[in-house]
Order: structure tokens, then sequence, then C-alpha cells
């Protein structure tokens, strides 16, 4: 189990964002629930050594006693991550001029079930180099129907060799 | 709303003049009898009113029911003069004589629908569901006599080819609807090798085409309007009618303006910003061969998840349109999206007839 850098910023609760998105006839016991949440966070290590591959992990959990409903952008669940520095500059975000097929895939979380999506991260920046050594930010966006649902911003610091 | 508006018109009027008069000279004598009957007509109004307003929209073919104070007389609408002996008998047998109301035929009022909401006959930009998804029915579309509809490839169960599970649609879901509108019947196989990038595969399109059942009707050459452009309202306001199709392009000019209609952002419209550009899907190992990017210049999002399917057109006047293509995906912030033109959707499943 890797150390996650988020692990004390807790879970973001997301209540009511899912009913901007509410398709009128989506299926009955599809529907978007107005009082449900649905958490978010990123799970990535703490520390990892300078160059070598980091394995992102998007975490989503229903936090409620009933389920819960996801319009979840793409054939296959699609989410974002923005790495960026201390001041703010992105220095890599994963979906960055990615083309997306733009159906919307309805997907039902029990009470107190969760997913787990991951992405690998070779540390290059946007340009193609490799990050320097030191902290940085990430934060994850999971693409739904209408605006993405973000997690809370994870830090980690890359080592120097 | 037309009751509320009327209502209280004139005692607003009637308080304006009574405070102008506080300065005015001794008014003349039958001011406050005259007063005192206009309050007891409008008393036996709003009696009235309150009577036969339910009795009369009970009725059918009834719209409105009003007490208008500004011309004293109660006022009912109907959607054709065949209903208002309905209403006269209705209002005699409460004893409301004639010359109390008036009796108008009027325009229904209907609440908007929206893209997501059940449409018979259907048209293009309305939502349609299989399996787990929603997509966008693109437009209709007629194969030399098979009426059909045209959506993406990847809005079936498996994108390109028609092997194994048989794609059925609904409309809007088969929740609301369980009728199998249409079923896919054309979605020709990716390929590969020639100008496919190596590993990969490869159509020209992402088209499918999906054969209507016979008991459901479709308009040809329609696609639902929204408030817009690029207002982000997804309620039908009326229609856009192709009158033409563009079957030869498959490079468009920079710059040239596109609409698109679909079930979750609505109609937009932006801007062509690359032309017949080879588009790799992300995390799969498609690329769609030949697609064209449209933004707007303000970076406006233009569409979200959901939209896959919709039609592509430009506007030749008023609310006639040139259909040029299907849009099947866009950028992860929905500022860029990608359609497939036309000519190559044709290429791939057929000539089509789109037009009404």
């Amino acid at each position: 189990m890797p150390r996650t850098a988020c692990g004390a910023l807790g879970w973001l609760a997301l209540g009511g964002l899912l009913d901007a998105a509410t398709a009128a006839g989506a299926p009955a016991a599809l529907r978007p629930q107005a009082a449900e949440s649905l958490s978010l966070e990123l799970v990535l290590p703490a520390q990892v050594p300078a160059g070598a591959p980091v394995t992102i992990t998007l975490r989503g959990r229903n936090g409620t006693q009933r389920p819960l409903d996801l319009y979840l952008r793409g054939r296959t669940t699609t989410f974002d991550v923005v790495v960026a520095e201390p001041g703010g500059e992105v220095v890599w975000r994963r979906l960055e001029g990615e083309i997306i097929p733009t159906i919307v895939q309805l997907r039902t979380l029990a009470p107190g079930e969760q997913f787990e999506l991951e992405a690998a991260w070779d540390q290059r920046t946007r340009e193609g180099s490799l990050l320097e050594p030191g902290e940085y930010t990430a934060r994850g966006l999971l693409l739904v129907e209408g605006e993405p649902l973000e997690t809370p911003l994870a830090s980690f610091r890359i080592l120097a060799p | 709303m037309r009751h509320l508006f009327t209502r209280w018109g004139p005692v607003v009027a009637v308080a304006a003049t009574l405070i102008g008069c506080g300065d005015a000279p001794e008014p003349a004598g039958p001011t406050i009898p005259i007063q005192a009957a206009a309050a007891a007509t409008q008393d036996r109004l709003a009696r009235w009113f309150e009577q036969s307003s339910p009795v009369v929209l009970a009725l059918a073919g009834t719209v409105f029911a009003d007490n208008d104070e500004a011309t004293g007389r109660l006022a009912f609408g109907v959607e054709h003069a065949t209903v208002i002996p309905g209403v006269r008998n209705a209002l005699a047998r409460l004893g409301i004589p004639s010359s109390a109301y008036v009796v108008e035929v009027t325009e229904p009022i209907q609440a908007l629908a929206t893209l997501r909401q059940q449409w018979r006959p259907t048209q293009g930009g309305i939502q349609i569901h299989f399996g787990n998804f929603l997509c966008t029915l693109g437009f209709n579309a007629d194969d030399g006599s098979e009426r059909s509809f045209i959506t993406n490839s990847h809005c079936t169960h498996r994108q390109g080819g028609l092997r194994g599970r048989v794609t059925e649609y609904f409309q809007p879901t088969s929740a609301v609807d369980p009728t199998v509108i249409a079923v896919e019947v054309e979605d020709p196989e990716y390929f590969r090798g020639g100008v496919c990038p190596r590993g990969h595969k490869c159509r020209y399109s992402d088209a499918a085409r999906a054969l209507y059942s016979s008991g459901v009707s479709s308009t040809r050459g329609a696609i639902a309007k929204t408030e817009g452009p690029n207002g982000g309202s997804i309620e039908v306001t009326g229609a856009f009618t192709i009158t033409s199709q563009d079957n030869a392009t498959t490079e468009f000019p920079i710059g040239m303006t596109v609409n698109k209609v679909g079930r979750t952002t609505g109609w937009t419209q932006g801007n062509v910003i690359a032309t017949c550009v080879h588009t790799n899907i992300f995390a799969s190992n498609i690329t769609q061969l030949c697609q064209t990017l449209v933004a707007h210049p303000d970076g406006l999002v233009l569409v979200g998840g959901g939209d896959s399917g919709s039609n592509v057109f430009t506007i030749t006047g008023g609310d006639d349109g040139q259909l040029v293509g299907i849009l099947w995906g866009g950028n992860s912030s929905g500022t860029v999206f990608v359609f497939s033109p036309l000519k190559q959707v044709q290429d791939e499943l057929g000539p089509l007839v789109a037009t009404q």
C-alpha cells in the first residue's frame, strides 16, 4: 500500500453537483439524486524518485446510504490529472490535446461502493522534459456530463537523484 | 400569468387617482357612488371567476381563465372554436350572463420540452439510449427505402462491425419508453494498414446507421432547435430544417462557422480551426482519419458528454441549414469538438438522403 499524499486532505464531498447534469429522461433507477454526494481523492506517492514512473489513482466513493448515479464521459471512464508547481503554474496535464468521445456512461454506485481509475505518468512536462526535483501539487478531474468533478489537491515531492 | 398581470392593473390605477385627487378641487358628488359600483362589479366578477375557473378549465380544449378587470369581464381561452359552446353552457349553468365574459380562440400554452425528453416524431439533436450509455440522435436519413437515423459508431455496443450484441436504441430512455425505436444495421469495421498508423485501426467517419422500427415516427430533415447559439439551453424552441447536404467536402475552410445540436449542450456554434486532421482517440488504438476540429473564438464550451452523434450543419438562411457532418468527440474542457464530414459518412455508409 503506497503512502498517500492526500490522506490528510480527506474526502471531497460533491453533493448536488450531479443535479445540473440530470438527464430528464434518464432511466428511473439511474437518475441523479439531489442530496447525495460522491467523494473523490487523488492518490499518489508522497515522494517519488526523479524520473521514475508514477502511478496516480483517482478514487471515488459513495459515502451515502443510497445508490448514487454517475454520468461518466467516455466509453471508458476518463479522468484528467493536473500537476503544478507550488506557485500554481501547470507543468503537466494528462488530457492536454487529447480528443475524447463525447458519449456518456451511466453508472450507479451502491452505498459505500468505491471505484478506482489509474494513470501512469513518466514525470515529463508538457514540453517533454523531465521535471526538476522539488515540491509539486496534483489534482484529479473526473469527466462527467457537465463540469468535471475535482479532487482536493495532493502534494508530492520529486526526490533528487 | 395573464390573470396575475391584469388583476392588479385597475387597483393601481384607482389608488393613483385617489392620491392625485387629494390636492385637487372638490370633486363632483357622484365620485364615491361610482367607485362603490365599480367595486361591487369587481367583487361579483371575482366571485364568478372563482366559481367558473375550475369548471371551465376542466373542459377539454380550454387554455386559460382570466378575471380581466381592465375590461370588466371574465375571459376564457380555448384551442378551437368547437370548444366555445361547451364553455358557454358551463357558464350558463353557473348563472353567469354572457355579457360578463368573452371566449376567444388562442394558441395552446405548452411547457417547453427538452432534448432529453420523448419526441415523436423523432428529429435530430435529441437524446437516445442504449445499454448503459446516452448519445444524441444525429439526423434522420433515408438509405434507399430504409427510414433510418445516423449516430456515432461508438454509440453502439461494438464500435465498428455488426458482430455480437445488436444495438437497440430507446428514446429518450428504456425506462421512460421501453419501445425499441431502432436497431443498428450498418457500422463498417475499422481497417488496419495502408494510411492507418501502425498498431491502430482506422475509419474516415465515426458513424453508424440505425433502422427505425415500423411504429416509430420520424421527421427527415428536422433538427431540434434550442435557444442560442451557445446559450446552454436544452429547451426546444423550434426546429432547423435541413434543406441541403454537403456531399463533397472533406476539407473545410478555416474560420467557417458551423453549428451542432446535441442532448447535453444544445445548439452551439463555432468556427473550423483545423481540417482533415488524422485524430487519435484517447486511451484507444483508434484513429479517425481526416476529421475537422471546431472551436469558438472566445473559448466557449461547445460540447459535453452525451453530445456524441450530434449533427453538424451550416445555416443557409433563417432556420434552414446544410448538413455537413456528424460530431463524435472533443477535448476534456469541451471547448473543441471534432466531426466527421458527411462525405466520409456516406463513403462508408452509402448514400443518404437527409433533407426535408
